[in-house]
């Protein structure tokens, strides 16, 4: 017998009370049982001498007993045999493996059965009884072969000898469908319990098997399995016991166990049409075994619980679900006449309810966004089903009349241009249509616009007009033009600020748009000659925001050369930088240490609130706002301003522009590294081979750029 | 990446964006071309220039201690610009960006919010629009598209869905 390291002699002498180890049934090889404290043993039990039985059997290998098998007469100590882990999952594909090949059998086969083991060759196997396979054992058997080993496959015939040479067979009659794993498995742990030399069998116990009781192979034969009328199963012919097959009319009818149902059930052999009916009742009464008033759990500790139903309300109060809520809110939109949009907007799933109707009024707005034509809302209403649609169709022009009554809609057409009729009541009507969806949006003012001048004091507060001081609730408005396309037109855009999303094209109206080839000083005053009493009324009557007046703060958002125009400034120059920074070449104790630092005249420091952000736009409303002193050009003028500003703003409010800044830098940054790389070449090769260097290397750089960057 | 001609030549849009995020690759070139000192007030300036370039460019209400961050950071980057590179010249947006960019920003919280960006976005709607209205001159076709863009103003999603 193949063993490792210990024999079934060494487990007996090594274990005096219980046994960890077991032999596999499958292998015949020995195995211990993983255990609490086995690690502990096994330390303890190797420390001791090399060659005694103690320390061969703490030598085994540790395995899982799937399917324990106590296989010992009465009276004889044994070693407990059972399947390892291993050898049971190898089994379990076997079998099913060749459940798939082969197709599946009467279930009820009289299968021979060749005794071959000595002592039972007198003896019957009970006919008609759902025998497990009789454990052979004698001492000193000859192991099992492959081919005859009887629990490789339950269902399969199985032929027992005997005896040797024995020419006899008898047949028994064996249920197939599935087959019972733990008759056979168990059969074997007889068989090798058999070393010991009884000839043992097994009895199967009405529950599972899992427990195994020996008996003697003549009492097998003549004990009959009590039969519980109650699991009689109306199976289809064909399956299960069938009176016809059974061999003897005397012999009760064949009923299969729960077992042998619950594997055939498994494979299959019961999902005829035939079978529902029945399998449902199973079902029935295994899940729903009627109104039981509770239920009584033991416990391993003794203690009985009892389990009763009780109906109890989820919540006191029973409110409207979620879904009828969000029901509601669809239909309110699509009565509204704007669920397609909400849809739209929101990107969800319509709405169940009936059509979507616009107003004639929102019908009219669609189109003039969406730039349909009429024929092409005629088109489109005939596609849509026409008086079906809900579009409309006679509304349509009287409503556009009535739309373009208002004077914030209004359009004036003058010789420089179109514009609006009323920008004030334009505006108006965006910032009541923002509180009403509650969109306005609140933009403080730091007090940063406070700006100490040159002597470090506090600055007299100029009401410059468009500036309200910023302890008040104003309204920000930004007013920009620029020219643009191809024919050139200037546009005039006006933007309130106190909105989500400033800058989306819903959300600036464009107040004018005037054709023409250049921007100059004296086309602008031109364009904005229609404009600006708009702007200054605007200005001093302000808006309503939810009924209470509030002035506006007037920002230009334009370019730069356009902000120049507008302030009437010559714009950048080399003594001047920019139009809200007085010129530089006058000194000062600030430009002093700049020069003493850089030598040049040139703004460089990190001082905030310098002396030379003085604004001209003070000393101009100081003196008396729009006139000009003095000629244009003349130091009587401030600065490089041309002529009276165009829209007298404060300068502070003047927007910086992010975009051209940061393109701005790039451009520099850019054009400086050629100015290092030729200033580095020209030091050490002469200057004609830097600027010839600085040339390489712009291509260079422009190639980079295209490709990496 | 395509240099776009626009604003003298400049690089525009996210192309201006994606050379400050790239000034690796700039820097890299110069290796061994430019003396040690300006390489690295170069690549100091590069790095000043991209902390306080997304605070300059982003759309919302930039705090109090970001605002005072991007001070710094600007002067510190034309400061270290004007020191290292004597022959370079503040330009007009090199001023704006120290002096009054952060005075801006402190005033009103932000400076992206009050740029021309819808100005800018009206150039190219106007374009698509007004040649669908018709008109004997350009004039009429302008006043035609502005009293199709004044219906058209409350058909925007929040107006739809009043």
């Amino acid at each position: 017998m193949p063993q490792i390291g210990a024999t079934a002699a060494d487990i007996l002498q090594a274990f005096p009370g219980k046994v960890w180890a077991y032999q596999c049934v499958e292998n015949i090889r020995f195995f211990l049982e993983p255990t609490a404290g086995m690690g502990t043993w096994q330390e303890w039990a190797r420390a001791q001498l090399l060659a005694s039985p103690l320390s061969a059997a703490a030598c085994l290998p540790a395995v899982q007993c799937r399917q324990a098998v106590q296989a010992s007469a009465a009276g004889v100590a044994t070693t407990p045999t059972g399947l390892g882990d291993p050898c049971y999952d190898r089994l379990k594909r076997e079998r099913r493996n060749e459940r798939a090949a082969a197709p599946p059998a009467s279930p009820l086969t009289p299968i021979s059965l060749p005794f071959r083991q000595a002592g039972f060759e007198n003896q019957l196997a009970a006919p008609g009884l759902p025998l497990p396979a009789i454990p052979l054992a004698t001492p000193g058997h000859a192991p099992f072969t492959e081919a005859a080993r009887p629990y490789s496959d339950a269902s399969a015939p199985m032929r027992v000898s005997s005896g040797v040479g024995s020419a006899q067979i008898r047949t028994i009659n064996r249920v197939h469908g599935g087959g019972c794993t733990t008759g056979s498995s168990s059969a074997v742990a007889a068989h090798m319990a058999g070393e010991c030399g009884a000839a043992t069998t097994v009895m199967l116990l009405p529950g599972h098997g899992r427990t195994a009781l020996t008996t003697s192979a003549p009492a097998v034969a003549q004990q009959t399995r009590p039969v519980d009328p109650d699991r009689r199963l109306p199976l289809a012919p064909g399956f299960g016991p069938s009176p016809t097959t059974a061999n003897l009319a005397t012999e009760p009818p064949q009923v299969p166990d729960c077992q042998q149902f619950l594997e055939g059930l498994l494979n299959g052999m019961y999902y005829a049409q035939r079978d529902e009916a029945v399998l449902e009742d199973i079902a029935n009464a295994s899940f729903l075994r009627g109104d039981r008033p509770e239920i009584r759990l033991r416990h391993k500790n003794g203690r009985v619980r009892v389990y009763s139903l009780q109906l109890s309300p989820r919540q006191a109060l029973f409110k409207v679900s979620q879904a009828i809520k969000r029901k509601a809110a669809a239909r309110r939109l699509t009565e509204d006449g704007c669920g397609v949009a909400a849809r739209l907007q929101r990107g969800g799933m319509p709405p169940s309810g009936g059509p979507v109707r616009l107003s004639a009024s929102k019908q009219v707005r669609l189109v003039a966004a969406l730039s349909m034509s009429r024929v092409g809302f005629n088109r489109w209403r005939s596609a849509s089903g026409a008086a079906r649609s809900g579009l409309a169709s006679s509304p349509f022009l009287p409503a556009r009349r009535e739309m373009n009554s208002p004077p914030g809609k209004k359009v004036i057409v003058t010789r420089p241009g179109a514009h609006l009729a009323s920008l004030t009541a334009a505006i108006q009507e965006r910032v009541t249509a923002l509180c009403d969806a509650d969109l306005f949006v609140e933009r403080p003012v730091r007090d940063a616009l406070a700006v100490p001048n040159e002597a470090g004091t506090a600055a007299a507060f100029v009401a410059h007009p468009g500036s309200p001081p910023s302890t008040e609730q104003d309204m920000q408005v930004t007013l920009g033009l620029d020219k643009g396309e191809d024919p050139a037109t200037v546009k005039i855009v006006a933007t309130i600020i106190n909105q989500p999303h400033p800058n989306s094209p819903f959300n600036t109206m464009m107040v004018g748009v005037c054709p023409c080839g250049n921007d100059t000083d004296e086309e602008l005053a031109s364009m904005l000659g229609t404009l600006l009493p708009q702007v200054s009324a605007l200005l001093r009557d302000g808006v309503l925001v939810r009924g209470v007046r509030r002035l506006v703060r007037l920002m230009p958002g334009c370019d730069y050369a356009a902000q120049c125009n507008v302030v009437e400034q010559n714009g950048a120059t080399a003594t001047q930088r920019c139009l809200r920074s007085q010129r530089a070449w006058w000194p000062s104790k600030q430009q002093a240490s700049l020069d003493a630092i850089y030598g040049t005249l040139q703004y460089v420091t990190g001082g905030r609130h310098l002396p030379e952000a003085t604004h001209f736009t003070d000393r101009m409303v100081i003196a008396g706002g729009t006139p000009a002193v003095g000629e244009p050009g003349t130091p009587e003028q401030h600065s490089s301003v041309v002529r009276s500003p165009l829209l007298a703003v404060n300068s502070r409010q003047i927007g910086t522009i992010p975009l051209d800044t940061t393109q701005g830098i790039n451009h520099r940054f850019l054009r400086l590294a050629i100015e290092m790389m030729m200033v580095s070449r020209s030091a050490t090769e002469g200057a004609a081979d830097g600027r010839q260097a600085a040339a390489a290397f712009s291509l260079e750089l422009v190639k980079l750029h295209q490709e990496k960057v | 990446m395509r240099p776009t001609s626009y604003l003298d030549g400049l690089f525009i849009g996210r192309d201006c964006h994606t050379i400050g995020d790239n000034s690796a690759v700039i820097c890299d070139a110069l290796v061994g071309k430019a003396s040690q000192v300006h390489l690295y007030a170069y690549k100091q300036a590069w790095f000043l220039c991209y902390r306080f370039r997304k605070t300059l460019n982003r759309a919302c209400i930039i705090s109090s201690q970001e605002t005072a961050q991007f001070w710094m950071d600007a002067a510190a980057m034309v400061t270290l610009l004007k020191g290292s590179f004597p022959w370079l010249s503040i330009s007009r947006k090199l001023h704006i960006l120290m002096i009054h960019a952060p005075d801006f920003l402190d005033a009103f919280g932000s400076v992206w919010l009050y740029w021309e960006q819808g100005l800018e976005g009206w150039h190219g709607r106007y374009g698509q629009h007004a040649a669908r209205y018709p008109g004997a001159t350009s004039l009429e076709r302008a006043a035609a598209c502005m009293r199709a863009m004044a219906l058209a103003r409350e058909a925007g999603p929040d107006g739809l869905t009043r």
